[in-house]
């Protein structure tokens, strides 16, 4: 972070190229849109970058920017939702319209796009731990550390989300429990 | 967190410490899903006794479909190297450009080799079920292999 501070473009290249694309997917995933994923991932970045200066050695910077992504992906849902007035389901059929790409049956398919739709109807904490587990590997400490809450309560939601996508995905696919 | 497994399930009928036991790991793949390569490090030696119960594999089972299933959750679009670029424009940094490479004369036979060992390098960097040891010291090699073969076998039904 000094050397980010001091300007060197070195630190800058190692700061982007290991952590902006899993912030952007991260995000992404809270977002189900990985364009809007790569908006947040910009801003965290760029935060962090602005207060290279003033960086205390608290905690990792993953973490940091992780906490800073969630925030501003479930700000930047809040501020959808309220604009398109009608609730998650609006934004699902938006998202939806999207999907159904000759591209998205090359990559996964009708079962793609169910997850998919069933992780956007999740909970946005839920599916925030459900992406940081499944997807980054990360523990649950380190999941608590970026929804700010505890070990214990995060060991909860991925409980409660895999349930719900088991369920919802159930009714479609007998092969999953 | 909490962390350690108890006694290792024995032979016939479980009792009901024993099942009572069960319960944490089944538990765990429930959480953190099937494959037990992806669970937090430091829990999964306390429930590696545990892999030799036949209703701890069917839980395991069972989760990894959920698993495969997020695999393709994805969400699609975006440009991962133009976002990098033009986050580094952003920052005030050029992005570097392309190397381009040239063929020294090593002749095909010298070209080959350095292929192959950059494939196996790859393949074991980003294999797609790889799993990373590093994160379970202190596990006997029988015990990884069972983790590893385990992990692998997601067409098992349980």
């Amino acid at each position: 972070m000094r050397r980010l501070a001091a300007g060197d473009e070195q630190a800058a290249r190692l700061l982007v190229s290991r952590y902006a694309r899993p912030i952007a997917a991260f995000a992404g995933g809270i977002l189900n849109d990985a364009a809007e994923g790569e908006d947040i991932a910009h801003e965290a970045i760029m935060r962090l970058w602005r207060g290279a200066a003033d960086w205390r050695p608290e905690g990792l910077v993953f973490g940091w920017l992780r906490r800073s992504a969630y925030t501003l992906a479930i700000d930047r849902l809040r501020r959808t939702r309220r604009f398109v007035g009608e609730g998650a389901e609006a934004i699902l059929e938006q998202t939806e319209d999207t999907r159904s790409s000759p591209e998205t049956e090359a990559l996964g398919g009708e079962l793609g796009v169910a997850i998919r739709k069933a992780l956007a109807r999740l909970p946005e904490r839920q599916r925030a731990a459900i992406l940081l587990a499944h997807n980054d590997g990360l523990s649950g400490e380190e999941i608590a550390e970026a929804l700010d809450t505890s070990a214990e309560a995060v060991e909860s939601l991925l409980s409660r989300a895999r349930r719900t996508l088991r369920h919802t995905l159930k009714a479609t696919y007998q092969d999953v429990r | 967190m909490r962390c350690g497994g108890g006694k290792p399930p024995g032979k016939g009928a479980m009792t009901e410490n024993g099942a009572a036991r069960m319960k944490r790991p089944i538990q765990m793949a429930e959480i953190y899903g099937g494959r037990i390569s992806r669970w937090p490090h430091g829990q999964l030696r306390g429930w590696i006794a545990w892999l030799t119960s036949p209703a701890f594999r069917q839980a395991l089972a069972a989760e990894r479909h959920l698993d495969r299933a997020l695999d393709l959750a994805a969400p699609e679009g975006g440009q991962p190297e133009r976002f990098e670029a033009r986050l580094l424009a952003a920052i005030g940094v050029a992005a570097a450009p392309e190397r381009r490479q040239r063929v020294q004369p090593f002749g095909i036979g010298g070209l080959a080799v350095a292929s192959l060992c950059l494939g196996v390098m790859i393949g074991a960097l980003y294999g797609g079920e790889a799993l990373d040891s590093s994160g379970f010291a202190g596990l006997s090699d029988d015990a990884w292999a069972e983790v590893a073969a385990l992990d692998g076998l997601d067409g098992e039904q349980g």
